[in-house]
């Protein structure tokens, strides 16, 4: 759902806020977990972020916010660049696993259907931060090209066009590692 | 070539992460800490009151209709004003809207009341409430858990952890401040002890436990079996007090003149109880709730049994006194004075729809009897080295905690605020803490204490630079407070040796298990790399006089150890289990299941990438053979695991050898692309 220009005072009102965090916690708590690939980093984040935002509602009541999920969204990406810039990125299937990462559809899926997961992850790694965001936004959690293209700034075609290029170059990663496995 | 990983199917695999759902309990803690953080806004109090002034009335009428009394009481609260809000909110739960009310109201309370006894009667009676607050909250739970609402049992198991964690904090206090009484010892201390040890076992009664057999039941049952503990402790503590108190008038006093006191002392209490029992029963009968007047009527039948007990034992006292049996009357006569106060103290939780259920109070009293002892011994320790490493970690507490208040204080005054990342840091080292403590392991407290207090330092200096040079705050050396910066230098040169310890302690470890045939990731050393790198840098930047960046730094090597010391005693116990049961045979087995899966994925990418099925009647036979050292494995047959795996790993290797074969034979890809 995409609320259109809810001002900062409104959403600052306890059910209001609460909603907001009923309705984005998992999503930003995905969307660190895959960034750091650890629960406890992930859910650090995942409160850190929503008391930015809280603070940053009760400084701007007047302040009104076109995009709120993205601008959500946006807070976390700051956190995760500032916090744990000196982190060692790792993604991987067995690390996520490891960690409590459960697909239902992985699960069920056969051993050959399996190892394509563990290499779209594995490749998602060699991604740059930003392309790895434009995909999770966009593929992952279904984001309208608008919203993100709010969150970086520019028009709409241009971000349509970056998460093309993500895209298409996770697909040259994904088939590079294929063959390098032979 | 085959492109079989398509665009497709690659947006497909991403979408798939989405049905990624995270773990309940971490929701639950992030909102916890998120609505603490929000609950923490002084101008939250605001809002409520700007919208009781303006939109409150139609919201009332809509979301309250079903309970007529809070409707009237808050159209009072509309007409009164201020006063009426607080009474109103005084039967508020967490999650209601005038909870903030209510705690608001308790704050002014606690810090209206002089300290001493009243001061822990009025904490006492805080520990009550929220016990009751989550009793109240616990029947939400159970509804939301029928109703199957997933949402609203997340957002109910995060107020009651609030409540637990306020109700822990409560008792915290209380228990450092049970010693105080132990010094009056005159007939009111003893009433406050004795109140004490009854609302400890009246709390234990009415938290109960959690029937849900979820994620969140069993978090909030650890949550809850925490506050327990600490309550039984309470009341060990309370219940030593009472008899020390005891003790002492005897001594004191000399036995006939006690016994004479304290006989006189429980008749005029028996006076007031049989007062306020009348009373008790007049207000039962006004009760129109028929089934809430059932529940009162049984609860009062079930605590009427003390008083008349009561009764019987001052009777005993007095015949006691007159032929001259003065530890009889002594002893009987408190007994009597004890009954009566259990008698007055849970009645009054019958408005609330209480449900203790019979027999719950003697549950765990076992357990409490030991905890007892254990109290009564921890006042004893204080000689010994126990009691030295305690008493500095308490010391060191107390030393956080005005360290905290100063830079409240200061942040206020500056008009600076706070980081909320780096508050939210300390009060998590501050949270272990206490674990720690309640743990015993005192060295560790002080560890935490201190860690928490270098980020007290770290935001003292902040305030610093942000008051001596607006908006510079990114700055080079911070300046301001010298002292507090020296003193915070040096706590952060200590810090970071500590760190180098632990990060020498970690390869030590690392190089003896590796001795040991056990292997680590690649990652492992890239990591201990890092962290060497970090606390480098931090000490670097500690030489420059950036001393936020320093501690920045050396928190992050620290994080990254933390992780390390996990893996590395992960790996210790794993090395000693497999040496206990089995030993190298068992890492064999390990190491070869690890390979044939390994070799299965392989088989499968290859498969997947040149879009040619590996030999069929050898990948069966692989995989039924896997499963067989899987089961061997689980029965603990290491050797039949280790052969059956070898075996398997054979046959996968000729499958992979032969699609090898068949890749180049077809398509000649490899030379020519790579």
């Amino acid at each position: 759902m995409v609320q259109k220009g809810t001002s900062c005072q409104e959403l600052s009102a306890q059910s209001a806020f609460e909603q907001l965090f009923d309705r984005l916690s998992s999503k930003i708590y995905r969307y660190a977990f895959l960034r750091l690939s650890s629960k406890e980093d992930a859910e650090d984040v995942l409160s850190a972020t929503f008391m930015r935002m809280w603070d940053y509602l009760r400084r701007n009541p007047e302040v009104m916010l076109d995009h709120v999920d993205a601008f959500v969204y946006r807070i976390a990406h700051n956190l995760i660049i500032d916090q744990y810039r000196a982190r060692v990125p790792q993604i991987s299937l067995e690390v996520l696993i490891e960690q409590g990462f459960e697909l239902p559809a992985y699960a069920r899926e056969s051993p050959d259907k399996q190892a394509e997961y563990a290499f779209v992850l594995q490749a998602i790694e060699k991604l740059k931060d930003e392309e790895r965001d434009l995909l999770f936004l966009r593929c992952v959690e279904g984001m309208p090209v608008k919203e993100i293209a709010s969150i970086y700034g520019v028009n709409e075609n241009n971000a349509s066009v970056r998460i093309h290029r993500a895209l298409q170059k996770l697909k040259d990663i994904v088939h590079g590692s294929v063959i390098n496995s032979v | 070539m085959k492109e079989l990983i398509n665009e497709q199917r690659l947006e497909e695999i991403l979408q798939e992460v989405s049905n990624f759902i995270p773990p309940e309990t971490a929701i639950v803690r992030a909102r916890s800490v998120v609505f603490a953080h929000v609950r923490k806004d002084p101008a939250r109090r605001l809002i409520i009151a700007e919208r009781l002034g303006q939109k409150f009335i139609p919201r009332i009428l809509f979301f309250k209709q079903h309970n007529y009394m809070t409707v009237i009481a808050l159209i009072l609260v509309i007409m009164i004003g201020g006063g009426g809000t607080v009474a109103a909110a005084q039967n508020d739960n967490p999650g209601d809207v005038l909870y903030g009310v209510k705690l608001a109201s308790e704050a002014v309370a606690f810090a209206a009341t002089p300290s001493g006894e009243a001061k822990i009667k009025i904490q006492a009676k805080l520990a009550e409430r929220r016990s009751v607050e989550i009793s109240a909250l616990k029947e939400k739970f159970a509804k939301a858990e029928a109703q199957k609402d997933d949402k609203a049992k997340v957002r109910v198991a995060g107020h009651i952890e609030e409540a637990t964690v306020r109700l822990e904090d409560r008792i915290e206090q209380l228990n450092s401040t049970v010693a105080v009484l132990k010094e009056n010892d005159n007939e009111e201390g003893l009433e406050i002890v004795t109140g004490l040890v009854a609302k400890a076992e009246l709390m234990k009664g009415i938290l109960g436990s959690i029937e849900d057999d979820g994620e969140v039941g069993a978090m909030l049952r650890a949550h809850m079996a925490g506050v327990q503990v600490s309550l039984a402790q309470f009341k060990a503590k309370a219940e030593v007090a009472e008899e020390e108190i005891l003790r002492r008038q005897a001594s004191e006093q000399g036995l006939e003149q006690s016994a004479r006191g304290r006989v006189s002392a429980v008749s005029n209490k028996f006076e007031e109880v049989t007062k306020l029992r009348s009373r008790i029963l007049a207000e039962i009968d006004a009760t129109k709730d028929a089934e809430l007047k059932v529940k009162m009527q049984a609860e009062f039948e079930r605590r009427n049994e003390l008083y008349q007990d009561a009764a019987t034992l001052i009777e005993r006292g007095r015949e006691a006194l007159a032929k001259s049996e003065w530890t009889v009357a002594l002893t009987s006569s408190t007994e009597a004075f004890k009954l009566l106060i259990q008698f007055i103290s849970p009645l009054g939780h019958e408005r609330h729809n209480i449900d203790i259920k019979a027999g719950v109070l003697p549950e765990g009293f076992r357990e409490f009897k030991e905890l007892k002892k254990e109290a009564r011994e921890e006042l004893h320790d204080e000689e010994n080295e126990m009691g030295q490493a305690r008493r500095e970690a308490e010391q060191a507490f107390q030393d956080a905690f005005k360290e905290f208040e100063r830079l409240q204080n200061r942040a206020t005054k500056a008009g600076v605020e706070l980081s909320t990342e780096l508050l939210a840091k300390a009060g998590v080292f501050m949270q272990q803490a206490k674990a720690a403590h309640a743990d015993r392991k005192y060295e560790e407290t002080i560890r935490l204490v201190n860690e928490a207090r270098n980020i007290f330092a770290t935001l003292s200096a902040q305030i610093a630079v942000t008051t001596k040079t607006e908006d510079t705050s990114d700055s080079d050396a911070p300046e301001g407070d010298a002292s507090a910066q020296t003193e915070f230098s040096t706590r952060l040169q200590n810090a970071i040796a500590k760190a180098w310890e632990t990060l020498k302690n970690i390869q030590e470890r690392k190089a003896l298990l590796e001795g040991q045939g056990h292997t680590f990731s690649a990652e492992l050393t890239l990591q201990l790399k890092s962290a060497a790198d970090l606390l480098a840098q931090a000490e670097r930047l500690r030489g420059e006089g950036k001393m936020r960046e320093a501690n920045e730094t050396r928190v992050s090597a620290g994080h990254i150890l933390d992780r390390l010391v996990n893996i590395i005693k992960a790996a210790m116990r794993e090395a000693d289990e497999a040496r206990q049961e089995g030993g190298e045979e068992k890492r064999d087995a390990v190491e070869i299941l690890r390979k044939v899966e390994l070799r299965e994925h392989e088989l499968a990418a290859l498969a997947i990438r040149f879009d040619i099925k590996p030999s069929l009647a050898l990948i069966q036979k692989a995989q039924l053979l896997h499963g067989e050292a899987r089961a061997a494995f689980a029965r603990g047959e290491f050797e039949a695991t280790i052969r059956l795996g070898k075996e398997a790993l054979e046959l996968l290797d000729q499958a992979k050898e032969e699609m090898r074969v068949r890749v180049h034979g077809e398509e000649n890809v490899l030379n020519t692309e790579q």
